[in-house]
């Protein structure tokens, strides 16, 4: 378990290296300077040209390349340019928010979906099912900042429920911190949930025509524990791919939502460092993001084997 | 396949008609008459006689990069910054010069000597009294550092005669002296000697100013917090402009960042924020129909379009008089800002409100809409079906909407035109360069006199010419204002028959405002003081 674990982490190194050329060559080639970002459209071209010495922006590419790689390896991801901090502290404030958004959207969605997708293998080939049907797949098309502003129009500006945007920590009292999530956790949750229903959906009913469904039904078991106890049980696998991918997704920063709400996480960090032409903070917030996401997917294959005994047997 | 997908795709259509019509509904019938505070171009709204007490949660676009007024031309940096500091004169509604922290000052006969008596018992936020080592440190500082002071200000010195004198010593004469110590971007703001000391070249470390109100907390990409300076010292003169008396009406200013524009505008609906700002045209009328809102409008700035007239195919003055006579005002205008409330057609740099500045020479060469002309031109000029190239940005959506309008004038008298379009800081280094385009829009920020516009200072491609210098110089050297009258309408004439850029016209902002705000002003830009909250 544990060789299984450490060969797994040991995997990051080439994933990062790769995502490090590609990253820092991408960013490197678009055009734009932050120096003369951040000095504004009236300053001289000489103290731009200073700036951009003093950060090291004029020596040649390989150079700045390996000066990065090298801080990499003693775990120096930079400084933000903008924000006069290192990169690494810029992504960790940002990551709470980013997370509680994350961790709100995944139960949302989750519970729909199971709920949505267990509903729809109880009533299948009804109008019930062909609701649950389009909503995925209205999910699933919808753009999410569209998603986002229908419902802030009728959730925030019509009823006045809940605030339009903004963020508030959870040092504030759990109410406020929800609050501010509330909104932009539902439309990620139901874009979530579209994806995991029809998982669910057709997961269940591929279990269902198995032998040991069989067994338990002529056992006279309830319908009910059937589907929730047994079938569910050995049907979750493939749900918890698409929970495990989509999560990745979401620790990732979804920016759309978190520029449209306001919300200071990863991906608004991301966003706001590209239109900054923030190098540094790009670069590291990628990567970073890369780690995060190859642990979220570990921690998921780890998780198979609590809810399949025949993935944990097979692995001793 | 078709049925499988048809109800669940019916109910779709259904669910967003519901949700929609929902969001809607109840907002009232458009109506063509906008409910809007035109004001006179100082733009006031009725002087302050609110309750005091609340919070003002702002609506604002981006957040500044720095505090630091000194270094910054950004607009952010200025909105925010004018609550927290203050500078020896401001300018009054008329943009014309009063003094703020100086009680009085004095130019010397050969213009090279400015004395400035400073108040007395005025404080800085740390409860320092503001002195004369302070002013000299700012100034010194804003001069070296500022692009007033670099392009301006060359050899002057800030010194102290006496506790609360200073002599602000210029190598020559400089007609607008007072009027960029008074501009409020980049502001020669006051600070506290110290904090002047403490700076390096990152910039000063920290913001503490002579204001109605200071920095309580700058949360990174999320807001600034200024609280109400209750020692704040106040001129005795009723407010006027930019200056007199300021008063803190409201205990807390929230500037919150809120780059889309569409939160912003749920913000103000829902009451979340009861200041908006930046709202696009194509939004105002959303806010004229809300019986909880009003609009502000502002004057925005010039908007025109700029040739490369340093390299490449416009380096030929014949083809910008061509292009500049093709120009149709009203449909370029109309296509960017919808409605004539939103901007203004002059041919003068600067708007009528403004006489000493205020001319209209050159006026017949603005707006011509006269394709015969602009197809002769181009014949005199050469013109060889070759591609004309015009860069512009989305991120900025007058601009695109009049390069747009501008190639479809252009190719409807043969001209072959390419649009390319790029974002805002791919634009700006393309530009840079100095080659490989041929024309730009861009729209400059409202300045009271033309002496001020930043393009002078060699925006990109900007024509160089010696005549252009020479004017320039001549009335930056005039004794007065009545004297440069001459050399402002000459250099008004220039810019129309050398067309180093076309002017399109003046445009108005947009603020949203609760309906509870009341005192709300934009001289240059918003200004809180004296504004109250009525909720």
């Amino acid at each position: 378990m544990v060789g299984y674990i450490v060969r797994r982490l040991l995997s990051l190194i080439p994933v990062l290296f790769v995502v490090a050329i590609v990253v820092f060559s991408i960013i490197h080639v678009t055009p734009g300077d932050p120096a003369a970002i951040l000095l504004g459209e009236e300053a001289s071209k000489a103290d731009i040209d200073e700036l951009r010495s003093k950060l090291g922006l004029d020596r040649p590419i390989y150079e700045q390349f390996g000066i990065w790689l090298l801080g990499l390896l003693s775990g120096n991801l930079g400084e933000s340019i903008f924000l006069d901090k290192p990169v690494t502290e810029a992504f960790f404030e940002r990551l709470a928010p980013t997370l509680s958004l994350a961790i709100i959207a995944q139960v949302i969605g989750v519970f729909l979906a199971l709920f949505l997708g267990i509903t729809a293998v109880k009533r299948r080939g009804t109008i019930v099912d062909q609701s649950v049907m389009g909503f995925s797949m209205l999910g699933i098309s919808i753009p999410s900042f569209l998603l986002g502003s229908l419902l802030v129009m009728f959730f925030s500006v019509k009823l006045r429920w809940l605030p339009v945007a903004g963020y508030q920590p959870l040092t504030e009292g759990l109410w406020q911190h929800l609050k501010y999530l509330l909104l932009p956790g539902i439309v990620l949750g139901i874009i979530q949930a579209a994806l995991i229903t029809r998982m669910t959906r057709s997961s269940i009913l591929d279990v269902m025509s198995g032998n040991f469904i069989k067994t338990a039904k002529a056992k006279g078991v309830k319908e009910k524990t059937i589907v929730y106890t047994h079938a569910l049980r050995v049907a979750f696998i493939p749900i918890l791919t698409v929970i495990g991918e989509s999560f990745g997704g979401l620790v990732t920063g979804a920016a759309v939502i978190e520029t449209l709400f306001n919300i200071p996480g990863v991906g608004q960090l991301i966003v706001n460092s590209i239109s900054r032409r923030d190098y540094s903070v790009i670069q590291g917030s990628v990567l970073l993001v890369t780690v995060a996401y190859v642990f979220v997917n570990l921690i998921v294959d780890l998780l198979y084997g609590l809810v399949d005994p025949r993935v944990r047997l097979s692995k001793k | 396949m078709m049925r499988k997908h048809t109800k669940p795709a019916l109910m779709i259509i259904l669910a967003f008609l519901l949700l929609a019509g929902c969001a809607s509904g109840g907002e009232g019938q458009q109506s063509t008459q906008a409910s809007s505070t035109t004001g006179e171009s100082s733009s006031q709204q009725t002087p302050a006689e609110g309750k005091t007490g609340g919070t003002l949660n702002i609506g604002y676009p981006t957040q500044p990069v720095t505090l630091d007024a000194h270094v910054s031309s950004n607009t952010a940096v200025k909105d925010i910054s004018r609550e927290i500091y203050e500078q020896l004169v401001t300018l009054d509604k008329d943009a014309q010069v009063i003094p703020l922290l100086a009680e009085s000052y004095e130019i010397s006969d050969d213009k090279l000597s400015y004395t400035f008596h400073l108040r007395q018992g005025v404080k800085f936020h740390n409860g320092k009294e503001l002195q004369a080592e302070d002013v000299v440190a700012s100034l010194n500082r804003w001069i070296k550092l500022s692009s007033h002071g670099k392009a301006n200000f060359v050899g002057a010195e800030a010194k102290e005669t006496d506790p609360y004198t200073v002599v602000l010593q210029l190598k020559t004469p400089f007609l607008l002296t007072l009027q960029l110590l008074a501009d409020p971007i980049p502001a020669a703001a006051i600070y506290p000697k110290e904090v002047v000391d403490e700076a390096d070249d990152k910039g000063i470390k920290s913001f503490i100013g002579t204001g109605p109100f200071q920095l309580e907390e700058w949360k990174q990409d999320q807001y600034i917090h200024l609280k109400k300076y209750d020692e704040y010292s106040a001129r005795a003169e009723p407010s006027d402009g930019a200056g007199g008396k300021k008063e803190a009406l409201v205990d807390d200013l929230y500037f919150r960042f809120v780059t889309d524009e569409s939160t912003r505008l749920a913000g103000i609906t829902s009451g979340e924020y009861d200041i908006a700002l930046n709202i696009s045209v194509d939004n105002e009328q959303q806010i004229a129909d809300n019986p909880d809102l009003q609009t502000f409008l502002s004057p925005g700035g010039m908007i025109g379009y700029f040739y490369n007239s340093n390299d490449g195919l416009f380096k030929n003055v014949k083809l910008r008089q061509a292009v500049n006579a093709i120009q149709n005002v009203d449909d370029i205008l109309t296509s960017a800002f919808r409605d004539p409330q939103f901007y203004v057609k002059t041919s003068s740099l600067v708007l009528p409100e403004y006489p000493n500045w205020y001319s209209e020479a050159g006026k017949e060469s603005y707006s011509q809409a006269n394709a015969d002309k602009a197809k002769q031109l181009l014949q005199e000029a050469g013109y060889n079906g070759e591609e004309i190239k015009i860069f512009t940005t989305r991120d900025y959506v007058d601009q695109y909407n009049v390069a747009v309008v501008l190639q479809q004038e252009l190719e409807s008298i043969g001209v072959k035109v390419k649009l390319d379009v790029y974002d805002w800081p791919t634009l700006q280094e393309k530009l840079g360069t100095g080659t490989g385009w041929d024309i730009y829009p861009m729209s400059y920020a409202f300045r009271p006199t033309f002496y001020q516009y930043a393009f002078w200072g060699g925006g990109a491609g900007l024509l160089k010419s010696e005549k252009l210098s020479e004017l320039l110089q001549g009335i930056r050297t005039s004794n007065s204002v009545e004297a440069a009258r001459p050399l402002i309408d000459e250099l008004q004439q220039f810019v129309w028959t050398e067309v180093p850029f076309s002017q399109i016209g003046h445009t108005k902002q947009v603020t949203a405002l609760s309906k509870n705000i009341s005192g709300f002003q934009n001289i240059l830009g918003p200004i809180f003081w004296n504004t109250a909250n009525n909720k």
